[in-house]
């Protein structure tokens, strides 16, 4: 996220009691204790059944009724809406501008944060899905019955969504690259250009589907939400033992690509301006000396860092999964594949609290500040008597951003191991086998921890 | 000092490459010797 510069100068300097990388070797060792401590202790599978829990008839009622579900869908093409015209009408700054922080810190990171507690929050807001649902639901009233709409291919799965991801951040980081980021008018078009294929997607393949499989903040979101305690099923609101939702997730195609992508994308994004700093700038220069102009240089360059990113993610959670592969008994590669994706999904979280939590708390406060104030950033507006409030970025240590890094880190890895090991035991009954095929699991969550702290160390320091 | 201050930036990433080399030799040389039972058997 660069649309704001300077951010993380403006927070105090780090003074930790010992060398940073000392905490990666801490991590890894509670990540060996803890896969010890769950082969021994952890012998049976207890995450495959969610053990669903209706809650009251009339709080289902109050909350998923008719009625509600118009409130969020207007909610959530309104908010599109002023996004897009603060985009398309106001300043060019883009700090100062409604429509970055709302779509790029506001939605892109408070609906997986938030998600992962509570469930998927973004499904009732969804604009897209909302306009869907009306225009279908006016065709069947105008026509007496429901649009027609084509078979969705089972195997393109998740993959519409996986490439969107990465487009939303090769739009957010890369396009922007070489100027002073993303600019909002750009960033308008693109909401624009991307409302109109979705729409055209639901028209083809029905809103349902099409959500749950190819748009790509549906299947994000929705990604995240897994990990929450509420869901629903049969029309009521569900409370459900926690994590057992992402047990089911990756039976999509395409699932662990998504994934993969957003622990490419924020490693990407993490890395630009601090570990892979120089690499990259290199990479520029060769471009450049081989007689691309500035710009395309930068976008080339760090277009194909992303692309690594993703390839390396890929690799290296592929090599876990043929490593599980040798232990005697064990299923089909594809299989093993899919089948511990969703282990990733905690993973994913860490890595978006380590990277952006600090980021998001600063940027809230110009969300609900200046910014909900005066939208277009003009100077002119003051909606709500806001528009004088600053950030304060002091409210944040930069010893307490790193506490949490690290603790975010640790936590999203070990319950990573949980549903690894559990996942395990559901395809070697034996525990002892089980315990073996998890000690590439081990390997894969040692790593991503490791090369987590990494790249934070590098850009905090 | 300047040079070396810089060397030790660029080889920093081989500290936090430590832990992830030691978990990985012991899962192939227990791995190694799981397979060496096996045939055994």
């Amino acid at each position: 996220m660069s649309f704001i510069p300077f951010a993380h100068a403006l927070a105090s300097r780090q003074d930790l009691p010992i060398p940073a990388w000392l905490f990666a070797w801490a991590a890894s060792i509670v990540l060996i204790v803890s896969f010890f401590a769950l082969s021994a202790a952890w012998r049976e599978p207890k995450l495959e059944d969610e053990r669903r829990r209706p809650l009251g008839e009339r709080l289902s009622g109050v909350l998923l009724g008719l009625p509600p579900q118009i409130l969020c869908g207007v909610i959530g093409v309104f908010l599109l809406g002023v996004a897009v015209y603060a985009g398309l009408e106001g300043t060019e700054a883009p700090d100062r501008n409604f429509a970055l922080t709302f779509l790029f810190v506001t939605c892109w990171l408070g609906f997986p944060f938030f998600s992962a507690i509570f469930g998927d929050l973004f499904r009732p807001f969804n604009p897209w899905r909302a306009v869907g649902r009306v225009v279908g639901a006016g065709f069947t009233a105008i026509a007496g019955q429901r649009p027609a709409h084509l078979r969705y291919p089972e195997k393109l799965g998740r993959w519409p969504a996986a490439v969107g991801l990465l487009g939303v951040v090769w739009l957010e980081v890369v396009y922007g690259a070489g100027g002073i980021g993303i600019e909002p008018h750009a960033t308008a078009v693109a909401a624009l250009v991307y409302s109109a294929y979705t729409l055209a997607m639901m028209a083809v393949f029905g809103v349902e589907v099409w959500c749950e499989r190819g748009e790509t903040f549906s299947v994000y979101f929705g990604m995240f939400g897994r990990l929450g305690i509420f869901g629903t099923a049969d029309g009521r609101l569900q409370r459900r033992r926690p994590l057992s939702a992402t047990t089911s997730w990756a039976t999509i195609p395409g699932s662990a690509a998504v994934v993969i992508a957003s622990i490419a994308t924020t490693s990407f994004d993490g890395g630009q301006e601090g570990a892979f700093k120089d690499v990259l700038e290199s990479t520029v220069e060769w471009l450049g000396d081989i007689g691309l102009g500035l710009t395309a240089s930068l976008r080339w360059g760090e277009t194909l860092f992303m692309l690594a990113c993703f390839l390396g993610v890929g690799i290296v959670y592929m090599l876990g999964v043929r490593g599980m592969r040798t232990v005697p008994g064990a299923p089909s590669l594809s299989k093993l594949r899919a089948g511990f994706a969703h282990t990733l999904i905690p993973i994913a979280l860490a890595y978006l609290v380590a990277h952006y939590f600090s980021f998001f708390v600063f940027q809230e406060q110009a969300q609900f500040g200046f910014l909900l104030s005066d939208p277009l950033g003009t100077g002119t507006t003051d909606l709500f008597g806001t528009a004088s409030w600053e950030v304060d970025y002091s409210i944040l240590s930069a010893n307490t951003i790193w506490y949490v890094q690290v603790a975010a880190l640790v936590i999203g890895h070990v319950i990573g191991l949980m549903l690894a090991h559990d996942r395990a035991l559901v395809y070697w009954p034996d525990y002892r086998k089980a315990t073996a095929s998890q000690y590439w699991m081990l390997a894969v969550m040692v790593a991503f921890t490791c090369f987590g702290l990494y790249l934070l160390s590098v850009s905090n320091g | 000092m300047l040079p070396l201050a810089h060397v030790v930036h660029q080889l920093l990433w081989v500290l936090y490459a430590i832990p992830i080399l030691i978990v990985v030799a012991a899962i192939v040389r227990s791995t190694i010797a799981q397979r060496r039972t096996r045939e055994e058997d």
